[in-house]
């Protein structure tokens, strides 16, 4: 609602800018949710506890769910401004190389048959994969590219972004943070409560 | 097509996408409680 409502209509983009709210929304969850995979891989390998692989699991699931977004609404807000959907500009091919890493990884967990072996190869691979992020993140400083530039430095006047559109930005990103951590509860339940049925039926 | 157009398909691919997930959530979560009442049968025939 503050979407359509509050924020004002962009002057040069006009009302298709309003994609920006969820697009950069998902591009903060998906990096959030990695930087989750990341963390809990490295409590994983130290504590060797079963509830972190599990977490970095179901976290790298939502972290692709979350890319998905941002590669699915690119596109739809790319081709009205840049006249095409896709280009191989480098923070929409790092961004693309960085959903493949978390798939890849998924696939992995699912192709190794001992889910001890699968835990500890995928811990290590959530650990390599993440290093894509920050190079997605400086991709528009390392290398020329159509993508806007952070125009955001804490909504501040120089930071291009007029109040009401950083309120509705914050007030996104909020909402995502909360759905991403709402998911990832749900899901660890999910994760858990299957662990617990396989073991179970071992034992019967 | 018109800008608004892809502002609404963009609007609507979220929207489809977040709801699959959670229903296919829904539902692994609705199989695992069935496996739950099921183990619990077998557990109590048994004895």
């Amino acid at each position: 609602m503050a979407v359509f409502y509050y924020a004002p209509i962009e002057q040069t983009m006009g009302i298709v800018q309003k994609i920006f709210y969820f697009h950069v929304a998902s591009a903060w969850t998906g990096f959030s949710a990695f930087g989750v995979v990341f963390v809990c891989s490295i409590l994983f390998l130290w504590k060797k506890k079963e509830i972190f692989d599990s977490i970095a699991y179901c976290s790298a699931e939502i972290g692709v769910l979350f890319t998905s977004l941002v590669l699915l609404t690119g596109p739809m807000w790319a081709k009205p401004i840049w006249n095409t959907y896709w280009i191989w500009d480098p923070r929409l091919t790092t961004t693309l190389i960085l959903w493949l890493i978390y798939i890849g990884y998924l696939l992995l967990r699912n192709m190794i048959s001992s889910a001890e072996k699968a835990a500890r190869i995928s811990a290590v691979y959530g650990i390599i994969g993440f290093v894509d992020v920050p190079i997605v993140y400086l991709s528009i400083r390392l290398w020329r590219t159509l993508h806007p530039e952070h125009v955001m430095i804490m909504g501040g006047e120089n930071s291009g972004l007029d109040p009401r559109m950083f309120q509705v930005l914050m007030l996104s990103l909020t909402a995502f943070t909360l759905l991403f951590l709402t998911l990832l509860l749900i899901r660890v339940d999910n994760e858990k409560l299957t662990k617990s049925i396989d073991h179970i039926k071992k034992n019967l | 097509m018109n800008n608004i157009l892809f502002l609404v398909l963009a609007y609507m691919l979220i929207w489809i996408v977040l709801f699959g997930y959670v229903w296919n959530l829904l539902k692994k979560q609705k199989n695992l409680a069935r496996e739950v009442e099921l183990l619990k049968s077998e557990v109590k025939e048994s004895r």
